[in-house]
């Protein structure tokens, strides 16, 4: 708060900046300290119950954004932008471009969030009796939602500009895979603890998935690739998504000891 | 590591983690305590060393992750008011004691005219005004911070203060004349 909030604001806050602050004693900070020492020493050691507030967990959600790179936010925002604008520009029929971005995006922004340089932090986390499988959960939960609400806005925002779009097509193409490659991101980077090579490992396969979607090719033939893109994978590619969240949450339980062990 | 997550340790049994908290507020809460003491420094360290004491005795009662900080100001801010019920008598201190300095610089002896004109005006308001000022202006919180302290909601907060600085505004204009 600032008293130049207030009409006459200045006048008030310089008359009472002239009673500066009083310099700190440092016998009393010595007394002080000396005094908790005695306290502590006469309490028992014994940890007193964790009290969890009302909304705890809502709480608990929210002060994980703090651990989450201001970057990453702005990222996620411009390449939803870019492919919004790209399907504005360039869509000519067929796969709108912007169904390749999203998922990617997402994915991207999971496989960051862990890694040897949030170590510190997560360290100091794991020391809660929080569960480590919570904490990273939310932060899976928090980039997975801000990306989604991105992604469905700028489904809308495609789907009023171009006739040919339809909204509920549109937003199932990318929210299926998009729920796969998070999973997958959060289930590589619980197991490898390096968001580099879960970026790599989703990326390659995003890449795979998309060739096998695209271009004709006697390879897919060969190999026997499905199309996992296709409508009827849908249910499949889920189940998948399920499957590497379930692994992520078990690998998260492991982390304590990954780390302290 | 924020203050929640000391005072989650200190729960947790981390005695260390008062110490930290200690340092980190000290100096700050000692400004807000020695304004609200009307510059009675031996009470206003008295206060703040009983604040940090109840702070670790009354531990169980902190939840996490609520703000740490407001918290230790509403236990600072109650055992001033504790203080301001008993009547207790006020020292004749006076300020020349705390801004320290040669008495025979001018420049110090400007400065302390000055701050003991503020400490009348503030001495001037009801408590209630006194306390939102004060930890409007000199602690720098804004209305949530405050009304979360003090224990009323922000809109209070904001009333408070804007009476308060008129009020300021009007005995700065009764000193001037």
């Amino acid at each position: 708060m600032n008293l130049n909030d207030f009409e006459g604001g200045n006048e008030v806050g310089d008359f009472l900046r002239r009673w500066e602050n009083p310099t700190p004693n440092a016998d009393a900070k010595a007394r002080l300290m000396a005094a908790l020492a005695a306290e502590t020493n006469g309490q028992t050691t014994k940890a007193q119950s964790f009290r969890v507030s009302k909304g705890s967990l809502w709480l608990l959600l929210t002060a994980q954004i703090r651990f989450v790179h201001p970057a990453t936010w702005i990222a996620s925002l411009l390449a939803m932008l870019c492919g919004v604008l790209v399907t504005l520009t360039l869509h000519d029929g067929g796969t709108p471009f912007f169904v390749w971005v999203a998922p990617i995006v997402t994915a991207l922004g999971i496989a960051f969030l862990y890694g040897d340089d949030t170590g510190e932090v997560l360290e100091i986390q794991l020391a809660t009796p929080i569960s480590p499988r919570v904490l990273m959960l939310g932060r899976l939960a928090l980039i997975f939602a801000f990306d989604l609400c991105l992604a469905v806005l700028a489904s809308v925002i495609l789907a009023l500009a171009q006739s040919e779009i339809s909204l509920v097509p549109l937003i199932l193409s990318w929210f299926v895979p998009m729920t796969f490659l998070s999973g997958l991101a959060f289930a590589l980077s619980m197991w490898l603890f390096d968001p580099l090579a879960s970026v790599f490992v989703s990326l390659s396969l995003w890449g795979l998935f998309v060739a096998r979607s695209t271009v004709a090719s006697p390879l897919w033939d060969v190999t026997g690739l499905p199309n996992f893109l296709a409508v009827e994978m849908y249910p499949f590619i889920l189940a998948l998504a399920a499957v590497t969240v379930a692994a992520g949450w078990w690998l998260a339980g492991r982390e304590g000891w990954i780390l302290h062990g | 590591m924020n203050d929640e997550m000391l005072a989650f340790r200190l729960q947790q049994g981390d005695k260390t983690a008062i110490n930290a908290l200690a340092e980190r507020h000290y100096d700050a809460l000692l400004g807000y305590l020695y304004r609200l003491m009307d510059a009675d420094r031996a009470l206003a360290e008295d206060v703040l060393q009983e604040t940090f004491l109840r702070v670790m005795r009354n531990i169980g009662l902190y939840t996490y992750p609520r703000p740490f900080k407001a918290w230790l100001y509403a236990i600072a801010t109650n055992l001033a008011r504790n203080h301001y019920k008993s009547g207790y008598v006020r020292l004749t201190q006076s300020i020349d004691d705390e801004i320290g300095g040669d008495e025979s610089l001018d420049a110090d002896l400007l400065s302390r005219e000055a701050a003991r004109e503020v400490r009348e005006v503030l001495g001037g308001l009801p408590p209630q005004q006194r306390e939102v000022i004060i930890l409007a202006y000199y602690q720098a919180m804004r209305s949530q911070e405050i009304g979360e302290i003090l224990d009323i909601p922000a809109g209070t907060v904001r009333s408070r203060l804007s009476i308060g600085i008129a009020r300021v505004r009007a005995l700065m204009k009764e000193k001037s004349e």
